[in-house]
């Protein structure tokens, strides 16, 4: 594969990843693991470390697959390639958007929207919290009740809720103590 | 002058998005409403949440989608490229570094006692993000209800986002329809 084929190949993985990043996985799996490119057990790898790591986890990925095939280049066009698409797009929904949304159809197309879509971004948080506090495996492994959540974890999650609601830190000063509990008691 | 500083500003504002949130999207919601809706004021809570609605339904990574959305807003093509490189600029150089010097990154005990950590702090404060976009985007019953519905189809019945999008933007109109009507 040369490095425009796989511009190419990103460039797909972006047009076709639409409601985030999990898609976008797929996609790379179904074109660069199905392919024999890379190797399950290597890909799944580069998913463990873009997980790991800040930033979109789709553009990790491409990032890291573009690297480990063109090196520097290579990482550089495969996220190029991933961004375009929606570069492209969001800049032409963008430019219309702002005289568009004065129309009074659009305008009550929007108040549905925003609620739907509170209530989508209200379960994808429902989702993080059951990860980070429940442990439904060891629970479904034991049946024990206590086995349930990760009580330090629950304890924690509770600290910092009541934290954050009396003290105005910054996100980021959360996320370092949540690193720093993580190491010491996790 | 007053152009390049705006551009930097663009660029730094999302890079330190980037560089500070692990996982994706929603990860980012609590340091986007922070940074963007409260601290600069570059958007309201109101247009965050319709930016998640087109990043839900058009192509690409969310996340990107709000800094394109954004780096358009405030400064046009060049603004929305800025903000685009930004927000990706810092997976760029660390997972390059990692790449070349530490692959067995994510295997390190530490390191995902850490990320156990950090996803614990993102729960909590999502909840108070998502209370917050809540008071403004449901304010009224005929958009609880359908929030309300959205959480159930997607939590319970696994209805797919974008059928969601469709179906929410249905419902505003045909409310609108129907109050028409009546006056």
């Amino acid at each position: 594969m040369s490095l425009f084929q796989l511009f190419l190949v990103f460039v797909y993985v972006g047009m076709f990843t639409i409601g985030g990043g999990l898609v976008a996985i797929t996609l790379m799996q179904q074109e660069l693991v199905g392919r024999g490119l890379i190797t399950a057990e290597r890909f799944y790898n580069m998913v463990a470390i873009s997980e790991s790591t800040p930033g979109p986890i789709g553009i990790n990925m491409a990032t890291y697959i573009g690297y480990e095939m063109y090196g520097i280049p290579g990482g550089i066009i495969a996220t190029i390639g991933t961004v375009l698409p929606s570069l492209v797009v969001i800049i032409v929904i963008a430019r219309y958007f702002g005289k568009f949304q004065e129309k009074p159809l659009v305008k009550a197309a929007f108040f549905g929207l925003r609620a739907g879509t509170t209530g989508m971004i209200a379960v994808a948080a429902f989702q993080v919290i059951l990860v980070a506090v429940l442990s439904l495996d060891s629970f479904s492994r034991t049946g024990r009740w206590q086995d349930i959540a990760d009580w330090r974890a629950f304890a924690f999650f509770c600290i910092i809720f009541v934290l954050q609601v009396k003290i105005d830190w910054h996100p980021v000063f959360f996320i370092i103590l949540g690193a720093v509990f993580g190491i010491v008691f996790l | 002058m007053n152009d390049i500083r705006l551009y930097g500003e663009l660029f730094w504002a999302f890079f330190k998005i980037g560089a500070v949130t692990f996982g994706g999207g929603l990860a980012m919601l609590p340091v986007l409403d922070r940074d963007l809706v409260q601290a600069k004021k570059w958007l309201t809570a109101e247009q965050l949440v319709d930016y998640f609605a087109i990043g839900q339904s058009t192509p690409g990574i969310i996340a990107v989608n709000v800094a394109t959305f954004v780096g358009y807003n405030k400064k046009g093509v060049p603004g929305a490229v800025v903000a685009t490189t930004g927000i990706v600029f810092p997976s760029l150089v660390i997972i390059m570094v990692l790449a070349a010097f530490l692959e067995g990154f994510a295997d390190i005990p530490q390191v995902q006692s850490a990320l156990r950590g950090i996803n614990v702090v993102v729960a909590a404060l999502l909840i108070k993000a998502v209370i917050g976009l809540g008071k403004k985007t449901l304010a009224v019953p005929a958009a609880f209800f359908m929030g309300a519905a959205s959480f159930i189809l997607i939590a319970v019945f696994n209805v797919p986002g974008v059928a969601v999008v469709v179906l929410s933007a249905l419902y505003g109109i045909a409310l609108k329809y129907r109050r028409g009507n009546e006056a």
